[in-house]
């Protein structure tokens, strides 16, 4: 092998290492951070089609200039209330029941134990 | 007095203890091992989208309604120091939420991994922890709530206080 191909394999391999070495690092970062669990585009957790479909997007901005009138502000109630209701759509979030001994199939009966 | 304290420290002491496991709960927890973590994976799932809808709605009504306004009101001389206060409530509730959701779902997850099977009695405490860290994750998103309640009523006094500026 020459010289010349010999080093395009060392720099090619030095190459793999210093990506290898970043992206666990990046990986630590993300995973110590906690950013992977408030990010849903890991795989398992990404949106299903309807889901996509039932997400309503907002467009409306409050504009940061202008006077404050009567009419001013029941707009800007009107969409925040508006804005507020996909909030309400979620009924007790993170209530303690999905985790219920009852609902994770935990139970204390008797016949559960004896399988009857 | 320092007995009442006692009392009121002892309280806290034994809200941290564990709830012990009954051998009726140990075995169903062997007997249903593998439905249980299926359950804790579909709720982990169910959790990541409804923080992300959640997280989503915060953060638009953050920038696209509370941000403009406070900034309208400074610039019209209106902003009341309720308004301001409930806004920087509002960010540092939106930040004990994120932090307390990677609190709750690291500990989801260290449950999941955790062998039902074999540690029935492990499984069980963390699954405690895991109730009490989703108890305040909730907690979280009910402050929220209650905050632009608070926001709303606000921006409704100003319709009475009306001035041009």
């Amino acid at each position: 092998m020459s010289k010349g191909g010999r080093n395009l394999i060392i720099l090619g391999l030095i190459s793999i290492l210093i990506t290898s070495i970043t992206c666990g690092i990046s990986l630590h970062l993300y995973h110590s951070s906690g950013d992977i669990y408030l990010d849903r585009s890991r795989p398992g957790f990404l949106p299903d089609e309807n889901e996509k479909d039932a997400e309503k997007k907002t467009t409306y901005t409050f504009s940061e200039d202008g006077i404050i009138t009567d009419e001013v502000v029941d707009e800007y109630l009107k969409n925040l209330e508006e804005e507020i209701k996909n909030i309400d759509n979620i009924k007790a979030p993170f209530s303690a029941d999905p985790l219920s001994d009852e609902s994770l199939g935990i139970s204390t009966d008797e016949h559960i134990k004896t399988g009857e | 007095m320092p007995v009442l304290l006692c009392v009121f420290c002892a309280q806290f002491a034994f809200a941290d203890e564990p709830t012990p496991l009954t051998n009726e709960q140990r075995d169903s927890i062997v007997m249903n091992c593998s439905s249980i973590k299926t359950n804790l994976s579909r709720i982990q799932k169910a959790d990541s989208a409804t923080r992300v809808h959640l997280g989503t709605t915060y953060q638009n009504i953050s920038s696209r309604f509370l941000i403009p306004m406070n900034l309208r009101l400074v610039k019209n001389n209106q902003l009341g120091s309720d308004l301001n206060t409930n806004f920087n409530d509002f960010n540092t509730g939106r930040n004990n939420f994120n932090q307390n959701f990677i609190n709750y779902s690291r500990e989801l997850e260290n449950l999941i991994g955790t062998d039902c099977k074999e540690k029935p009695d492990e499984f069980y405490q963390t699954l405690q922890k895991v109730r009490t860290l989703r108890s305040k994750v909730a907690e979280d998103a009910s402050y929220l709530r209650w905050l632009l309640n608070n926001h709303l009523d606000s921006i409704k006094t100003l319709k009475k206080g009306e001035k041009d500026v």
